[in-house]
């Protein structure tokens, strides 16, 4: 048993409860989660090697040896050549709308579902929840049909209506479980008070659940942001793709030149790697929300 | 009383500043409008396509046939700042003053536009969006009105003129969601249900050809097959490998470790990434004559090396094996998570009556995770069955890397065939369906119980 025990990794669950293990076990560990990791961004090592390399530096002296030149310029290429930073701008004219638009909706829907009493609420509720699990194909045809019909087929706004009506589910199932854990006394109290529901709503409940705001702001953020499927089903003009789609475009004008799609590539998630950086907490937290209940 | 109610909120709640925040809410409104008016209506006549996000995006484009619009860009800037003024003034009631004030400013920026854009530069009449956007700019400005301490009390004492009774408080505030949600996802789920009963190929209108599709795809299609049968090992996959990699992985990582954090992060970090991405950099990886994999092949004298993505029996796994390098971090966060809530107690108890390593971990810390990895194989489940991206950016399907998903975009958008497309998704619904309903159950009960 002892043996299995130091052979598998998974019982230090309780390493902190008991006495210091050995340090050459310790060392060991260190090292094989170094080296696993390592392991793990290589692919990304990978990329970011590669795109300061020149394609003729790669094909000459082969991946794996040490850049003979380091240059900046498939950054430059990527960025403006490709337009990199065109898309990305459309990204963000996407995403932010989408953002606002889902969270105040889905806050207003959390808010009737948590607060108020009627038959249909739980059965609403169960709706919403069924919906974050759609696979999108289902939705495909008719809702290209519905734009198309209502004249909003390649426009910004196509993409920013889907988002937002699609995450609506997810969003309105992590808030209302949220604002059920507001105690509805300090509700009531507000209410006899004389406060209208649009005030209460307003200034008690959301400023209350703003943690879960911020959280599924993060996580929204990263998955409107990194949505190439609608992208490619609802706009054609390539001035207003965003980043995802355009990196598809990229692979093909690009054929060979693996440095700058991988730079472009780079390039395309910097907006993502920020909001991970800073906001990391608030990502964690909203990927657990959604799976906690 | 009120001390063990107030505990867990650190925030005060602050009803006094509602006076400012009238102007704050009016001004946050106003910019909505602008929001609205810039993406969603027309600019210049009644072209809906003609907006004015649009028009400044082709401009700074330099797209072939864009509009002449000097100064255009202005409004989706004051868009932002108006938005944002707004909710920053809303949250922090101790600036709305300031906000306010700064969306007054901004609302002058707007109306610069208006005052610099000749109104006979363009021929076509100003659209519904145009008019829309003076308004709300000329709201905007109204601010420093409204921001005015006067102003501010006769407005914040007097009570709505209108009341509602209780029992309308639900549609006021579910009716605007809820329109949305029927209208782009439970309509549509039930129209493509109807779609693949005909033949629809989106030029002539949709015939009903009863289960023509269907009968199609079970016995003449091979494309088919081989999605689901893709989809499946793919399935197969995600419910195994990123689960217990993600569970050894939660296990190391909830130990006391130096600097462990950084060994999490790099591990969630493919997380971040987009699919397209993460594609793109795993084609480059698997390129058969200078990627990272077959060029350390060559080095160490592997002969004849493996074609990857090109290669018809390996293509599809290694796609999937991009798919797990993603997953396990998104698994090992959940069971972080999972572990982080395990009572403690309980395993004390288990470790005081002698319980190995090893019992410990199968015969309380496995049990006590069930509902955490119930969870995980149904996200697991959805995710393969959504399976698209990465299909579509490495082989485009080929290499007999087809899925349900990219099959089902394919038939409809490049074959324009929309009613047998209509009839793949209806089966990844149904298929889908199945966890779903599993999920939804668990749910059900859960409710049930209060």
């Amino acid at each position: 048993m002892a043996t299995l025990a130091t052979a598998k990794p998974i019982p230090a669950v309780s390493v902190a409860k008991r006495p210091r293990r050995r340090r050459p076990q310790r060392t060991f560990m260190y090292l094989f989660l170094t080296a696993l990791t390592l392991l793990w961004l290589l692919p990304i090592f990978a990329a970011l090697v590669t795109s300061f390399r020149t394609m003729d530096d790669i094909t000459t002296n082969g991946f794996w040896t040490w850049p003979k030149t380091w240059t900046t310029d498939n950054f430059a290429r990527a960025w403006t050549a490709a337009r990199v930073s065109k898309y990305l701008l459309n990204s963000f004219i996407i995403t932010l709308p989408s953002l606002l638009g889902m969270l105040l909706l889905s806050s207003m829907a959390a808010y009737a579902l948590a607060r108020f009493r009627f038959r249909a609420n739980v059965w609403l509720y169960f709706l919403f929840v069924a919906g974050t699990m759609l696979p999108f194909q289902i939705l495909m045809l008719p809702v290209f049909r519905l734009t198309n019909q209502l004249g909003l087929y390649d426009t910004y706004g196509a993409l920013i209506l889907i988002h937002t009506a699609f995450q609506i589910g997810f969003c309105t199932f992590v808030l209302r479980n949220f604002m059920k854990t507001v105690p509805s006394e300090i509700l009531d109290a507000a209410e006899v008070d004389g406060c209208s529901e649009l005030r209460i709503y307003w200034q008690m409940v959301l400023p209350l659940t703003l943690p879960a705001l911020a959280a599924l702001a993060t996580l929204e953020f990263t998955w409107v942001f990194n949505d190439y499927l609608w992208a490619i089903i609802l706009l054609r003009s390539d001035t207003l793709r965003p980043v995802t789609a355009g990196l598809a475009t990229l692979r093909g004008q690009y054929n060979t030149d693996w440095p700058v799609i991988t730079a472009g590539a780079l390039l395309a998630t910097i907006p993502t790697l920020i909001v991970f950086v800073f906001l990391q907490r608030y990502f964690i937290q909203g990927l657990t929300l959604g799976s906690s209940k | 009383m009120s001390a063990p109610i107030a505990a867990p909120f650190s925030r005060p709640i602050r009803l006094e500043g509602w006076e400012f925040t009238v102007s704050v809410l009016v001004g946050l409104g106003c910019g909505v409008v602008l929001l609205i008016a810039v993406i969603f209506l027309p600019w210049w006549g009644d072209n809906l396509t003609l907006n004015a996000a649009r028009i400044v995006s082709d401009n700074l484009y330099g797209a072939a046939g864009a509009l002449a619009a000097p100064w255009l860009w202005l409004l989706p800037l004051v868009t932002l700042l108006a938005v944002v003024l707004g909710l920053w003034g809303a949250l922090k009631p101790d600036y709305d003053a300031v906000a306010a004030a700064g969306m007054a400013l901004v609302g002058l920026l707007g109306l610069a536009y208006f005052a610099l854009a000749a109104p006979g530069a363009n021929p076509a009449q100003p659209g519904l969006g145009h008019r829309l956007a003076l308004l709300a700019c000329l709201g905007l400005a109204g601010q420093l009105a409204l921001a005015h301490p006067r102003v501010i009390t006769v407005m914040g004492r007097r009570r709505l003129p209108w009341s509602l009774p209780k029992s309308a408080w639900p549609v006021v505030f579910l009716a605007p969601p809820l329109i949305l949600y029927f209208i782009w996802i439970i309509a549509p789920t039930v129209y493509t249900i109807y779609l693949s009963f005909t033949d629809w190929d989106s030029v002539s209108a949709p015939r009903f050809i009863g289960l023509r599709n269907y009968i199609h795809l079970f016995t003449r299609d091979r494309n088919f097959t081989e999605s689901l049968v893709n989809n499946l090992r793919w399935l197969v996959v995600f419910i195994t490998v990123p689960t217990t990699l993600g569970l050894a992985m939660a296990l190391i990582f909830n130990t006391e470790m130096r600097g462990g954090r950084w060994y999490k992060v790099s591990f969630y970090a493919p997380l971040v990434l987009s699919l397209p991405v993460i594609g793109l950099i795993w084609a480059w990886v698997y390129n058969p004559r200078l990627g990272l994999i077959n060029q350390f092949l060559m080095q160490v004298g592997v002969e004849p090396l493996p074609g990857w993505l090109g290669d018809r029996r390996l293509a599809i796994w290694c796609v999937i094996a991009a798919a797990v390098w993603r997953q396990v971090g998104y698994v090992m966060v959940l069971y972080l998570a999972g572990l982080k809530n395990l009572d403690p107690t309980l395993l004390d108890a288990a470790m005081v009556d002698g319980a190995s390593r090893w019992q410990l971990f199968r015969f309380v810390v496995l049990p006590l995770l069930a509902p955490v990895t119930t969870i995980i194989i149904v996200i697991s489940i959805i995710d393969s069955l959504r399976a698209f991206d990465l299909v579509a950016i490495m082989t485009r399907g080929g290499q007999s890397t087809q899925v349900l998903a990219n099959f089902m975009y394919m038939e409809a958008f490049n074959n324009y065939r929309m009613g047998y497309g209509a009839a793949i998704a209806v089966i990844l619904f149904l298929i889908s369906l199945v966890f779903i309903g599993f999920y939804l159950s668990r749910v059900v009960k859960e409710e049930l119980e209060y």
